[in-house]
């Protein structure tokens, strides 16, 4: 097999001009996957009745259904919402310009909204319940322990979980390929096809995407040791056995 | 309305007549006592006579199944209907000290006393931290004001504590085994911070398993066992001279350790 490695090097920078568009779709999908997630997440943790249950019904039906599937849905659902959204807050519907990106968005949101949901819950159930009490008993009510101590020690113990969602969505961003979204992995594609070099742009790709996630990986692992370092378990000081 | 003023002369809390229970187990079984102003009262008894649940009961931590609690004119009548916002009034009269500290991890040791000033008591930044900082000058950690609890020692992290709880100058300080989870050579720094406060005239409740600083410290002793207060005196009576042979046989065990 003989790769053009000519192309690949000179096909890079094509490969490249499509990451903004593959960073700008896992930013707006994250942003409001992370919104549904703490709407959500908040909905279980405060036991309100039926909207909790809807809520875990909702994410196990997202959870349960391939994340393929829900991006063919809503690019096919799309015309039909946009025709119906016609006019509403000054939207114009227009039939050559279909929202396929805001489509995919919402797809991607809502799957990994459901599973972010649970990292959610999780970290705020982390909190050590001793941080509660102690907010309880300097005579805090509940609104103001959870934003001033419970939320901000839940942020910090979500942050390894929420790094790899984020490099998942980032990753399942390719996907939005199959459904009209001009992305990183769709660039690649148009840029092989006048030569048929499909492996050497997928080779470009896959660099790029592993660069990115990595470099993303070392980011958020720094941010945190940084940020973080008070959720920290000390040290155990071992105390050493005299003979 | 449970909740109205009380003419105190001297009392400041006043608890009667407590029940607890857990499932189906009645853990407390009719506590009645009253600590007068400026009292240091220790509480003492076995594993699980239930003597960090009747603390809790105080504060409304844990909600009592009957009987009323009353502090500095704040009362609340566990049998009738009583609302959140009574269970915060009745609160925001204590402050406690953990057997495990509980500083916030999130803040330093300066935002910690100041916390519950700015928050709850709605003083203003610079007034908070003035009285923060007054109170770590109390317990002897002003030059840590600005680490986190994970950079401290647990004799530190307790001592903290302590001045978050002094600077709510509430109407009485909790303590529940403040030195128990502490390394031996730490406790006695802690001791000094709690007498300390003590001698500040401050009213505080103590359970404790360290007998001596016990007699040393408090006005009053009750000795609580399976739910029950079985004895209570001055620490010369329970301490020194126990007439129940329970109390007998619990102070010996302890005393000669
Ligand atoms: N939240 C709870 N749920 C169920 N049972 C509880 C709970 N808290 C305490 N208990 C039970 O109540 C009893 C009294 O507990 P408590 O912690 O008040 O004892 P204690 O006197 O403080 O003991 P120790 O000296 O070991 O701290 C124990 O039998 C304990 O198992
Ligand atoms: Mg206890």
């Amino acid at each position: 097999m003989d790769l053009d490695y000519d192309f690949m090097i000179s096909d890079l920078p094509t490969v490249l001009a499509g990451l903004p568009k593959t960073l700008i779709l896992t930013f707006w999908s994250m942003l409001f996957a992370i919104a549904m997630a703490v709407v959500f997440g908040g909905l279980i943790l405060s036991r309100v009745p039926i909207l909790k249950q809807s809520v875990i019904i909702i994410n196990t039906f997202i959870k349960g259904v391939p994340l393929t599937v829900q991006l063919l849905f809503c690019y096919y659902a799309v015309p039909y919402v946009a025709k119906g959204c016609n006019g509403f807050l000054g939207y114009q519907y227009n039939p050559r310009h279909i929202p396929y990106f805001a489509a995919a968005v919402f797809a991607l949101a809502a799957n990994f909204g459901a599973y972010i949901t649970d990292v959610v819950v999780s970290s705020m159930r982390a909190v050590d319940r001793g941080q509660y009490e102690a907010a309880d008993a300097v005579g805090m009510n509940k609104f103001q322990g959870i934003t001033h101590l419970i939320i901000p020690q839940a942020a910090v113990i979500s942050i390894p979980s929420m790094t790899n969602y984020f490099i998942w969505l980032l990753k399942g961003t390719a996907l939005a390929s199959i459904v009209n979204v001009v992305e990183m992995l769709t660039t690649a594609k148009i840029s092989a096809a006048d030569g048929y070099q499909y492996l050497e742009a997928y080779i470009d790709a896959a660099v790029i995407y592993w660069a990115v996630c990595a470099g993303i990986e070392f980011m958020m692992g720094r941010f945190e040791h940084h940020i973080g370092f008070f959720m920290r378990q000390p040290e155990s000081r071992v105390r050493p056995i005299s003979s | 309305m449970s909740t109205q003023k009380a003419s105190t002369n001297g009392i400041v809390i006043t608890l009667h007549d407590i029940h607890k229970t857990f499932g189906e187990h009645e853990i407390l079984k009719g506590i009645s006592l009253e600590v007068h102003q400026g009292e240091v009262l220790a509480i003492l008894g076995s594993s699980g006579s239930g003597k960090t649940t009747l603390l809790r009961c105080i504060n409304a931590l844990e909600i009592p199944a009957s009987g009323t609690v009353s502090i500095d004119g704040q009362k609340i009548d566990y049998s009738q209907k009583h609302s959140r916002q009574d269970v915060l009034h009745l609160r925001r009269k204590t402050a406690m000290v953990f057997q495990s500290y509980n500083l916030f991890r999130n803040k330093t040791a300066l935002q910690n006393v100041m916390e519950g000033l700015h928050v709850v008591q709605k003083k203003s930044r610079d007034e908070a931290r003035q009285e923060a900082r007054k109170a770590l000058a109390d317990v002897g950690l002003s030059e840590f004001e600005d680490r986190y609890p994970v950079q401290l020692s647990g004799g530190q992290q307790q001592r903290v504590s302590i001045a978050r709880a002094l600077a709510l100058k509430p109407s009485v300080i909790l303590f529940d085994e403040p030195t128990s989870a502490l390394d031996p050579e730490l406790v006695s720094d802690v001791n000094e911070a709690i007498t300390a406060v003590a001698k500040t005239g401050v009213t505080m409740i103590i359970v404790t398993h360290e007998i001596g600083f016990a007699r040393r410290v408090a006005s009053q002793v009750v000795f609580v066992d399976q739910g029950r207060i079985l004895e209570r005196g001055t620490p010369e009576e329970v301490i020194d001279h126990p007439k129940e042979p329970r109390v007998q046989a619990f102070i010996s065990k302890l005393s000669y350790k």
